[in-house]
């Protein structure tokens, strides 16, 4: 008898291990996660926090620090079980020259994940921001992954007076973490690390860096809610359901905008659909193709 | 000259040449081609305001002329329908459709803004003074025309007023190319067709109203980019709004987030341009950041009726 437990016993420890491990390796990380951003302000540029990585997101409110799956910008910690890739446009508030565009691939290896995003957001001839970014993410523990990313910015201007500079390149890296349950995610990313002041004409506009926090609720099969927070920002949320097989509906709400979107699912792919209404400004739209 | 009860004309028009500011429905010629094809007439726009007639003509020349003929009474007794003896402007035109007697006329060689004449007689016609320009560099190129209603009308506004026009490219010679309307029988420079506009039609002896829903935002103008650095170069932005009824405006603008982050307002007391300058600062005064930024103009009528439109600009400092 003494012996059966004993038996029992040994083959807990190491489980037990692992998950005291885990819990271990999450608080230190929240907690170098809490006092760094004490040190973070907001970012820089005013444009690039619409830079669309997917149109799926936009629909359930733009929260996606905690999502496990979707293409993102938001954090580089994302895992992927299959090969993605998803390709779109995005018009915003009904204005004819500016739009922009997005192509993002995720690639799972045998203990990475690697996601290649190009955004870019296009304003008439005269102005063009674009970002080249590369991640990967990392299991650390059964239920923790950690991400870095490499963000190489341009921003390309029509040369409207003297000084200004026609192209600028600057670029920073994000870190990562991702907590995995059964019934719930959270996220913490900490974005533009490493960033230098950038100059495009005559004043040098400090691109501070950001933590953002996000939690992902799966009560029930085919159906998540999320929260995203940013320090010094309203609060992102949404919700989105799996209606029927094929088809996944999403609502959302972020500052003065409500959201909608669906996924549709299509031999072979996906087609996306994002609305964002704006109270005064009126609708943004997304859409994109994915392959699944 | 016709008086307005309500006080407030209907659609001024800023004769600057540039026809991006007229309605869809103020074309009233709708000829193949478009602006931009060379030596085409796309299409001719009327409309009026309480003082004015507004005429403008869409296309483009390059070593041609252009002409247009209006019959400010159509259908009654003034004017002339052979132009093959006038002293000025003489492309050898006679006028044969049902009613049309041009007693005006413009024209314009090779682009330039032109003049407006009264026909006086079949052999003569008189430089009137009517603001005229022409643009061939704009978004939808051509000339505008403004002429009073009291130089047309000078006894007054008969009720059911009707208007008819004609215009026809010419060559040193005689009218040829192209016309709007086209002619249905005949060759240039004979002209056997005209288009009737009624601007009375409820008879009441003024020229009739838009109707509401002919509330628009005609036109904003306003640079793309602009640098509130303190260096005293594109340091402001300008925002010029045309609106087609008196309104009170509220202009805004918003990060690309959807954030406002800055406001103005103003009222037209009747129809015309607004001007409202942004220095690129926030409601706390402080320098906003690099970036795209919309501006969102929202104008409201009498009626209580409301009209938005957003654009975008960039900041770089």
């Amino acid at each position: 008898m003494k012996d059966k437990k004993q038996k029992i016993k040994a083959k807990q420890c190491p489980k037990k291990l692992e998950m005291r491990y885990s819990v271990f390796s999450a608080v230190c990380a929240l907690f170098l996660i809490f006092n760094l951003s004490f040190l973070i302000s907001a970012k820089a540029f005013a444009a690039f926090e619409m830079h669309p990585a997917s149109a799926r997101l936009p629909g359930r409110g733009g929260w996606s620090i905690a999502d496990d799956s979707l293409s993102s910008l938001d954090n580089s910690a994302l895992s992927f079980d299959q090969f993605n890739w998803e390709a779109g446009r995005v018009n915003f508030y009904g204005i004819s020259e500016l739009n922009g565009g997005f192509l993002s691939l995720q690639i799972p290896s045998e203990n990475n994940s690697i996601n290649f995003i190009y955004s870019t957001l296009k304003f008439s001839s005269v102005y063009r921001e674009s970002i080249y970014s590369f991640a990967l993410a990392r299991p650390m523990t059964k239920n923790l992954n950690a991400g870095l990313r490499l963000n190489a910015y341009q921003i390309d201007i029509t040369d409207f007076e003297d000084g200004i500079e026609p192209r600028t390149l600057y670029s920073d890296y994000d870190f990562a973490l991702l907590f995995k349950d059964k019934y719930f995610n959270f996220g913490v990313s900490l974005q533009s690390l490493s960033s230098k002041s950038v100059r495009l004409k005559r004043v040098e506009e400090s691109a501070d860096a950001a933590i953002s926090y996000g939690v992902m609720f799966k009560p029930v099969k085919g159906a998540v809610f999320g929260l995203d927070y940013e320090s010094g920002r309203p609060i992102n949320g949404g919700l989105e359901v799996e209606v029927a097989d094929a088809l996944k509906c999403a609502i959302g709400l972020r500052q003065n905008i409500f959201t909608l979107g669906f996924s549709l699912r299509l031999p072979r792919c996906r087609l996306n659909f994002s609305a964002l209404l704006h109270n005064d400004l009126g609708e943004t739209y997304f859409i994109s193709v994915s392959g699944i | 000259m016709p008086q307005d009860a309500a006080g407030g004309p209907y659609h001024r028009i800023n004769i600057d040449g540039n026809l991006d500011e007229w309605a869809a429905g103020e074309k009233i010629v709708n000829d193949s081609g478009d602006g931009e094809v060379m030596n085409k007439i796309d299409g001719l726009y009327v409309t009026w305001d309480a003082d004015n007639l507004y005429m403008g003509i869409n296309y483009k020349v390059d070593g041609y002329g252009i002409l247009l003929y209006l019959d400010s009474d159509y259908g009654g007794l003034s004017g002339q329908s052979d132009l093959t003896q006038i002293d000025t402007w003489n492309k050898g035109a006679k006028f044969s459709a049902d009613g049309f007697k041009p007693d005006f006329m413009y024209g314009s060689w090779d682009g330039d803004d032109g003049n407006f004449y009264e026909i006086r007689s079949s052999v003569t016609a008189s430089w009137i003074s009517a603001p005229c320009a022409t643009d061939f560099s704009s978004d939808v190129p051509g000339t505008e025309i403004a002429v009073r209603w009291d130089t047309l009308l000078p006894s007054g506004f008969p009720p059911g007023t009707r208007i008819a026009v004609f215009a026809a490219l010419c060559d040193g010679l005689s009218l040829a190319i192209d016309a709007a309307p086209n002619n249905i029988l005949v060759s240039l420079p004979d002209v056997d067709t005209c288009t009737i506009v009624d601007c009375d039609s409820d008879n009441d002896g003024r020229p009739d109203r838009l109707s509401s829903s002919d509330f628009t935002i005609s036109s904003i103008r306003m640079p793309k980019l602009f640098s509130p650095n303190s260096d005293g170069l594109n340091d402001s932005l300008a925002i010029t709004v045309a609106i087609s009824q008196s309104a009170d405006v509220q202009i805004k603008a918003y990060s690309i987030e959807g954030k406002k982050v800055w406001q103005a307002t103003g009222r037209l007391s009747e129809a015309g341009e607004l001007t409202v300058t942004w220095a690129g600062r926030d409601f706390s005064g402080d320098f906003l950041k690099n970036g795209i930024y919309i501006v969102n103009i929202r104008a409201a009528n009498a009626s209580g009726e409301e009209v938005y439109e957003n654009k975008a600009v960039a900041i770089i400092k």
